[in-house]
């Protein structure tokens, strides 16, 4: 184990020559890079080429078989996956997995249950500490459905609403986790271009931060400064990213500034063509 | 020294203190109250504020926003601070943002959020007047840098910094308020032309108020829902003013889409919608009926017909007729008006403009005690329904302290202790419509042996028919509109009468679905042969009802919904049925000159 010391204090995750297999498949060889503190970072790369691994890797899902994982300073190669989101981890996923059947709102409060401090006996006799706590969680999921122009659709169950909809309730149960990082697999995969303008939008009010007009939730207010995003729209990512990685094969084939990544004659013939 | 409306502020507040809630807005979800000692603390902080920046007495405050408390707070801080507070629906384009901030001459402009401020930065280099814009919504603002812009917040400090400086302040301008001073500047809708400025003192407001309160029985535990624009007249009598006056508590709801499903949380007592507004909620309640299941459907077929006979017979039902109804309200008329939000209603009210004489009777069959009114941004209300004297085709008798008459061309002449002042800059149109000491409303009408006015609709909309006969079409316009499938009509002289049809695009859909007929949208279904016999037979049985010369002889469905923006609507949403006129007479003009003999 890293000692904390050597650490960058601007490096929220570090990546660490993580080689993850299935059977003989290779599908991460030896990736390395940091997710600093206040940026925004595109994971890009053709299909197959192991971004949403790297999510899987980091919150748990799969457990890599050699390298190491290390979120401000602790490892967390091993933990399960609730451990994980409850240290601030939090992501959506490129399928939604939302629950269809229950409401905008319930679905956005799923995302608390982490935060909840109340016992179980307590919660279903729904008296005084769990009541007012229930309030108060109520109270914060209702910035997001605020900040997420989703107040319409508040009590309608999820499964009824359109996919780019269900896409943005995905997008506000992780915000109700409170994270500092947030990891989104595909948040603009399947829209129309407008929607997909909204939602830089809101991924890049996220990042910055509200201020005082969602005081009443710290996510909002003082914003996720850290963001990891894998996505296909090149136009998307030159637009808000502030660092990308790419990724071909399993590999990580080059890191940098979208400017970089855009003339960088490896990522032109991996991924956006030889002749682009 | 009389009834100012800071006067009635200052008296609420010692009355209720914050015992009371005076306010309650839906925001994040949940409902946040506002007691009457927040109200007066806010008022009193936007009054300050206004002071501190330099207002004068008389000094113009734009106010464009969506019915939120800041809007009402803004409005009395203006008038506290001895300003004239004017406003316009927020929905208003760039064109019409701009003629009523050159017309108003607004120094200050209280504004809801990011669109209206877009809006007034856009045009602010032509409005030498403006000094700063005021905004509450802070979403979105964040980017903002150009030092005309003022968050709202800020005001409120300004207001605090001053009183600070001057306390009792507040308390002396509340005292010395005086009530032939202005207090507002309000638009009219606009119907034949641009809109004009109407100066009102805060004794006309008041009044209005007052005699508001006494025509709908209003009481003081009332719980009321503020959802037209402050814009106009209206809002501002009945909602803002009769709280003051009254005491009874407004509500708000989370955004303008919101105001039905957030109206049923509170189930006010006392609900004023626009003809328009209601002739939607019908066709709403038909749609639900048409889906609804076989007993839902028969409970509707039995039950309303004794709702309108009870209607009718007010006052003088023999017992099987009220177990009748007894059974009625329980299995149709309180669950429907529960679905509408409307179930706590004791008292309703159309204003604007009379609704038709069969959609009054169908919501008074259902029970809501609806009644009419009639008045004019320069004098209202003119006349009200009073208590078990609801006619449906009338818009009620005079209120106190209100004179009426008709003139020799049929035009409604009105006076009362509650007239404007005269039009902002235009002393030749005030002229024009005092000329005798009456306010010529040029609308038509005749008063009934009853005392009842009936209103036929602007006088230059009045047509004679080939007998000679005069004729409102208004009365056609009415019954077209009563019909499912028949969203809007438009009623038009020619060598014959012909009707411009908007359909419901959501009925007629319906029954289109029914009927296995396809369609994609309202343009395509408009036109389709099988919608152009619907409507003809609605057309052939309103003809029966109809005298021969006032007969429809040609009818058009209009593909596409009349709009605001197309100038083919007012604000309000009244027809500019002139504009319709000529916008649409290539339709009918070629057939009519072959006919010519």
């Amino acid at each position: 184990m890293a000692s904390n010391a050597s650490f960058d204090k601007k490096v929220v995750l570090k990546f660490e020559n993580v080689s993850l297999a299935f059977g003989g498949l290779m599908a991460l060889s030896c990736v390395s890079f940091d997710i600093k503190e206040g940026e925004i970072l595109a994971i890009i790369g053709p299909n197959g080429a192991g971004k949403t691994c790297i999510l899987n890797c980091i919150n748990g899902f799969y457990k890599p078989q050699s390298g190491a994982i290390y979120f401000r300073g602790e490892e967390i190669t091993k933990l399960s996956p609730y451990k994980i989101a409850a240290m601030g981890i939090a992501r959506t996923f490129q399928n939604i997995t939302l629950y269809p059947g229950m409401n905008v709102i319930d679905n956005i409060m799923s995302g608390r249950h982490i935060l909840s401090k109340t016992g179980p006996l307590a919660c279903a006799l729904y008296l005084g500490k769990a009541l007012r706590e229930e309030i108060r969680e109520r109270e914060a999921v209702e910035y997001i459905i605020d900040f997420l122009e989703l107040g319409r659709w508040r009590k309608e169950n999820v499964g009824a609403l359109p996919y780019g909809l269900q896409k943005r309730v995905d997008l506000g149960r992780t915000l109700a986790l409170e994270p500092e990082l947030l990891l989104l697999d595909e948040p603009m995969a399947g829209m129309n271009v407008e929607e997909k303008g909204d939602i830089a939008h809101f991924i890049l009010d996220i990042h910055k931060g509200q201020g005082e007009i969602y005081s009443g939730n710290k996510t909002l207010s003082q914003g996720v400064k850290s963001i990891v995003m894998i996505e296909h729209d090149m136009g998307a990512v030159m637009d808000i990213a502030d660092r990308v990685v790419v990724m071909d094969f399993g590999e990580k084939i080059v890191e940098g500034l979208p400017d970089e990544i855009r003339r960088d004659k490896k990522v032109i013939s991996a991924y956006l063509g030889a002749e682009a | 020294m009389g009834e100012t409306w800071p006067k009635l502020l200052g008296e609420k507040h010692i009355k209720y203190g914050d015992k009371k809630v005076a306010m309650r807005h839906k925001k994040y979800g949940l409902w946040r109250s506002y007691t009457w000692k927040d109200y007066y603390e806010k008022v009193k902080g936007v009054t300050l504020g206004l002071v501190h920046m330099g207002l004068k007495p008389g000094d113009k405050v734009m106010l464009l926003g969506h019915n939120e408390p800041h809007l009402y707070w803004a409005a009395l801080g203006a008038i506290t601070a001895y300003g004239v507070a004017t406003s316009f629906p927020p929905d208003a384009t760039l064109w019409e943002t701009k003629y009523i901030m050159e017309q108003s001459d607004s120094r200050f402009a209280i504004v809801g959020g990011q669109e209206q401020v877009d809006k007034l930065l856009e045009i602010k280099g032509e409005l030498p007047n403006l000094e700063k814009i005021i905004y509450w919504n802070l979403k979105g603002m964040s980017e903002y840098g150009d030092p005309i812009l003022m968050n709202f917040n800020r005001l409120l400090e300004k207001g605090k910094e001053f009183e600070d400086n001057h306390p009792e302040f507040f308390e002396q301008l509340i005292e010395e308020s005086n009530p032939d001073d202005l207090a507002l500047l309000l638009y009219t809708s606009g119907t034949a032309g641009l809109p004009k400025g109407v100066l009102l003192t805060h004794k006309a407001g008041i009044s209005s108020a007052r005699k508001s309160i006494a025509a709908a029985s209003l009481r003081e535990d009332f719980e009321i829902f503020s959802h037209m624009p402050l814009a106009w007249f209206a809002a501002y009598t009945l909602e803002l003013g009769i709280q003051l006056v009254n005491g009874m508590t407004v509500n708000f709801a989370e955004a303008p889409e919101a105001v039905l499903a957030d109206m049923r949380e509170i189930g006010p007592q006392f609900v004023v919608f626009t003809p328009r507004q209601w002739e939607s909620l019908i066709s709403q309640i038909q749609i639900r009926v048409a889906d609804a299941g076989f007993l839902k459907r028969l409970c509707y077929r039995l039950f309303l017909p004794i709702g309108f006979a009870v209607f009718e017979k007010r006052g003088k039902l023999n017992p099987l007729w009220k177990v009748m109804y007894a059974i009625g309200f329980l299995l149709l008329f309180r669950p429907l008006k529960d679905q509408l939000g409307l179930l706590k209603v004791k008292s309703a009210l159309t204003g604007g403009a009379p609704l038709s004489p069969e959609g009054f009777k169908f919501l008074n069959a259902l029970g809501l005690n609806l009644k009419q009114t009639y008045g004019l941004t320069e004098l209202n209300p003119i006349t009200w329904h009073s208590d078990n004297d609801l006619k449906s085709e009338t818009v009620g008798i005079p209120v106190t302290g209100t004179e009426l008459k008709i003139s020799e061309e049929g035009e409604i002449l009105a006076r009362g202790d509650h007239m404007f002042q005269g039009y902002y800059k235009d002393p030749e149109a005030t002229q024009a419509v005092l000329s005798d000491n009456w306010l010529h409303t040029g609308d038509a009408g005749s008063i009934g042996p009853d005392g009842h006015l009936v209103y036929n609709g602007k006088v230059s909309d009045i047509i004679q028919l080939s007998n000679g006969k005069k004729f409102a079409p208004k009365y056609i316009e009415g019954k077209l509109k009563f019909s499912t499938y028949i969203k809007d009509a438009i009623v038009i002289e020619g060598n014959f009468l012909i009707a411009l049809i908007q359909i419901d695009f959501e009925t007629t859909g319906k029954w289109a679905e029914r009927n296995d007929i396809p369609y994609n949208t309202l343009a395509d279904l408009s036109q389709r042969p099988e919608v152009y016999e619907l409507v003809g037979e609605q057309i052939d049985q309103i003809n029966e009802t109809l005298p021969e010369e006032a007969k429809l002889k040609r009818y058009f469905l209009l593909n596409k919904e009349l709009d605001v923006d197309q100038s083919e609507l007012t604000r309000s949403g009244k027809p500019r049925k002139n504009f319709i006129k000529e916008k649409y007479k290539h339709l009918w003009g070629e057939e009519e000159n072959n006919k010519t003999p």
